[in-house]
């Protein structure tokens, strides 16, 4: 590992590069979190001098100059998505451990050099891929995982919401080429799959724009298998009101109206569980296990919760080498595999077989 | 019911779990009145003899001897064309049971002899009928959700083991795609029109027969609208259409839903029937409060509802709710299905025949 300039208390010494809308939401974590010492900002918009005043950091415009100025142990992240590589590469050259924003970069060339640059360096490379750290998620993934319902046979997803206009004013690009719904959400869709089961071998999508009519995509329909032969389903679409879709459902973040709705079904063959709903259905009696009989409902009593500071206060064990990376470069580059997969197949209207390698 | 209108004659050929069913509504329903059956056993040998109907075992003397107008084929899948054929060669109008039959060839021979001998053709894909549906159906011309996005669907179940003690249940032909999803093909036919192209991922990985045992499905329909499926009979679940509507007495109920229809203007839960939507000023989104509205639903008899339309198709001359070229075209996509999970790539439809 690079050398640490930790203090003997065990605090991390921690910047910000980019603190636009998620940006800011982890400055305003670690201005706070006793774990790590929050020491300056850099964005290349000089009005954001006033968010660094007011946690009492320093401010560059210039992350450059900041990592050569600063004495840090981490980097926080937040960039447009073409910058994670430039700018994680010229960190982790410097020894700075990362925690980077999904994706982890744009392509998979440059996840490639970034990981790369990672571990020519000794430093580590924290993906945010936050619902990881959403204690509801991470429960489900040990229901799924230790066979309380059975073999899993089918998952069903919804991501369906209605994104304003206003979205697409303030960011443009979101209606161009690299924007749009598969590649902005549908891979968080894609890693909370990863993270709950397993590896997804291939995947089938049909995309259509015919409701915004922009260049992107609005509407997405994905048949999806894992590889033990699991299968799953996906349907997304921005342009939709409805109550499925996880921002809204999960009140991870204030800005999207709560909603109640069952956004996954996980189908085993002991039971059933509706995600965040957490209503367990099974048949009580084995031996009366089936269509004709009654079946069993049962609430669960597990609870959604921000997964942001939980998520922060990793990467700081991360940096003090007493977790390893709950999501690791190779694994989101996984990620990001999938879901350019899913555009690669909406593209092409061809099934893609997934190549991790 | 105009009251000058003279009920319809109708005979039934194939009385065995659902031509059961056939001979009590059309005993009950005044619209019509029963005049024969034809089937090896007859379990309602009583309900058949005091409505005054006769019981023949052999079509071909049925054909010759009764006074039938029209007839219900209940018969197993296999022969629906063959015998709708024969009754056509009657002039008989017919309504045939879903699907139309197993054969796309035999199907489309049935509809062409429809059409030469003069006769009506309705499908027997009594979902149409189903008051959630004609529900739904409504709503979605009404243009209640605006521009339609896209529909998920869930058919998901437990079958007992003893299900599959009958042989072909567990070969090629039987299988919850052919047998089950073929109702929500024809509903997902009848609410968003055809379909363009389908693709399918399978699996008999839990129970290790030759048929599937789940599958996911991707749809893309003509009018751009796409579609998504999840359906199994091997997981504990009741996220089904019969048991959400309570559709089936067989099956047990909890009424939990199953299908979602995403409009720009709103999203219909089905069969709760809950229309969720902005009704806020302005410019709306994901961070604003979104209400609902509950659309009531008057429940009716699928199969009652189906025949006395039936009887509109013969005494008004109402087009078939179901015809034999819809009844082909849910029976083409479904089986596209299957050769999509069996091939590996997405199977593409022709514009209308
Ligand atoms: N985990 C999540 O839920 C989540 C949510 C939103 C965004 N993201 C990801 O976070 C990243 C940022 O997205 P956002 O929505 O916050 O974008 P944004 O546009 O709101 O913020 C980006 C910020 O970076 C600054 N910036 C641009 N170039 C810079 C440079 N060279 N040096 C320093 N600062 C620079 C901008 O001025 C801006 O303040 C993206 O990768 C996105 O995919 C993740």
């Amino acid at each position: 590992m690079a050398t640490n300039s930790q203090k003997s208390d065990g605090r991390v010494r921690l910047a910000s590069i980019g603190v636009g809308m998620i940006g800011h939401v982890h400055a305003k974590i670690a201005a706070g979190l006793n774990e790590c010492e929050y020491v300056a900002i850099c964005d290349t918009d000089p009005d954001q001098e006033r968010m660094a005043q007011g946690y009492g950091v320093r401010f560059y415009t210039d992350y450059k100059e900041m990592i050569k100025k600063e004495t840090l142990d981490g980097v926080i992240v937040s960039l447009p998505n073409e910058l994670h590589e430039p700018v994680g590469t010229a960190c982790a050259e410097a020894g700075l451990h990362i925690f980077m924003e999904k994706p982890i970069t744009s392509t998979i060339a440059e996840a490639d050099k970034l990981i790369n640059s990672t571990q020519r360096n000794n430093v580590h490379l924290l993906i945010a891929h936050h619902r990881r750290f959403n204690p509801m998620v991470v429960a489900t993934r040990k229901m799924i995982r230790s066979g309380e319902l059975g073999d899993l046979v089918g998952v069903s997803i919804l991501w369906c919401m209605y994104k304003p206009s206003e979205y697409f004013v303030a960011g443009p690009w979101r209606r161009q080429k690299g924007g749009g719904p598969i590649l902005i959400n549908t891979i968080h869709e894609i890693d909370n799959l990863r993270f709950f089961y397993g590896e997804i071998e291939r995947v089938y999508a049909e995309v259509s724009n015919k409701t915004r009519r922009f260049e992107v995509e609005d509407t997405v329909s994905i048949s999806l298998r894992f590889t033990d032969g699991t299968l799953a389903s996906i349907l997304m679409s921005d342009a939709a009101p409805s109550l499925w879709g996880y921002e809204c459902t999960m009140g991870e973040n204030p800005h999207f109206y709560p909603t109640k709705g069952n956004i996954y079904h996980f189908l085993g063959t002991k039971a059933s569980l509706t995600f965040p709903g957490m209503t367990k259905v099974y048949y009580a009696d084995p031996s009366k296990a089936g269509w004709q009989h009654p079946i069993t409902r049962e609430q669960l009593n597990i609870k959604s919760a921000d997964p942001y500071p939980d998520q922060l206060k990793h990467f700081c064990k991360v940096i003090n080498g007493e977790e390893t990376p709950r999501t690791s470069g190779e694994d989101a580059r996984k990620t990001l595999i999938a879901t350019l997969a899913v555009h690669e197949s909406g593209m092409t209207g061809k099934p893609i077989q997934i190549d991790y390698t | 019911m105009t009251s000058n209108e003279s009920p319809v004659r109708i005979g039934i050929i194939g009385a065995g779990l659902i031509g059961h069913r056939h001979i009590q509504h059309v005993v009950e329903e005044p619209r019509c009145i029963l005049s024969g059956v034809v089937t090896r056993t007859l379990k309602a040998k009583e309900l058949v003899e005091n409505a005054g109907a006769t019981h023949y075992t052999e079509i071909d003397t049925f054909l010759k001897e009764s006074d039938a107008e029209a007839v219900i084929i209940a018969t197993p899948n296999d022969t629906h064309a063959s015998i709708g054929i024969q009754c056509t060669r009657a002039g008989l109008h017919m309504l045939v049971e879903k699907p139309i039959d197993s054969d796309l060839k035999a199907a489309a021979g049935l509809i062409e002899a429809a059409e030469k001998a003069g006769v009506k053709l309705l499908i027997g894909h009594h979902r149409r009928f189903n008051p959630y549906i004609e529900a739904a159906k409504k709503i979605l011309d009404e243009e209640k959700l605006g521009q339609i996005a896209a529909v998920n669907v869930l058919w998901t179940v437990l079958k007992p083991p003893s299900y599959f003690n009958v042989t072909w249940r567990r070969e090629p032909g039987g299988g919850p795609i052919l047998i089950n999803l073929i109702h929500d093909m024809d509903n997902l036919r009848y609410l968003f029109g055809d379909i363009e192209r389908i693709y399918a991922e399978s699996s008999s990985a839990i129970r290790g027969f030759v048929v599937e045992d789940t599958a996911v499905i991707t749809i893309r329909f003509r009018s751009g609208v796409l579609g998504c499926i999840t359906t199994s009979d091997a997981v504990a679940s009741p996220y089904n259409f019969e048991s959400a509507t309570a559709e089936n007495p067989l099956i047990y109920s909890i009424a939990p839903d199953c299908y979602r229809i995403f409009g720009t203007k709103a999203t219909l839960n089905f069969p709760e029937m809950t229309l969720w939507r902005y009704t806020g000023e302005g410019e709306q989104g994901w961070g604003d409060p979104i209400s609902n509205e509950r659309i009531g639903v008057v429940r009716t008899v699928p199969l009652v509802n189906q025949l006395r339309h039936f009887c509109d198709v013969i005494r008004h001359n109402t087009s078939p709710r179901c015809s034999g070229e819809e009844g082909l075209k849910t029976l083409e996509a479904t089986m596209g299905v299957i050769e999509s999970m069996h091939n590996g790539a997405p199977v593409m439809f022709k514009k209308a025949h």
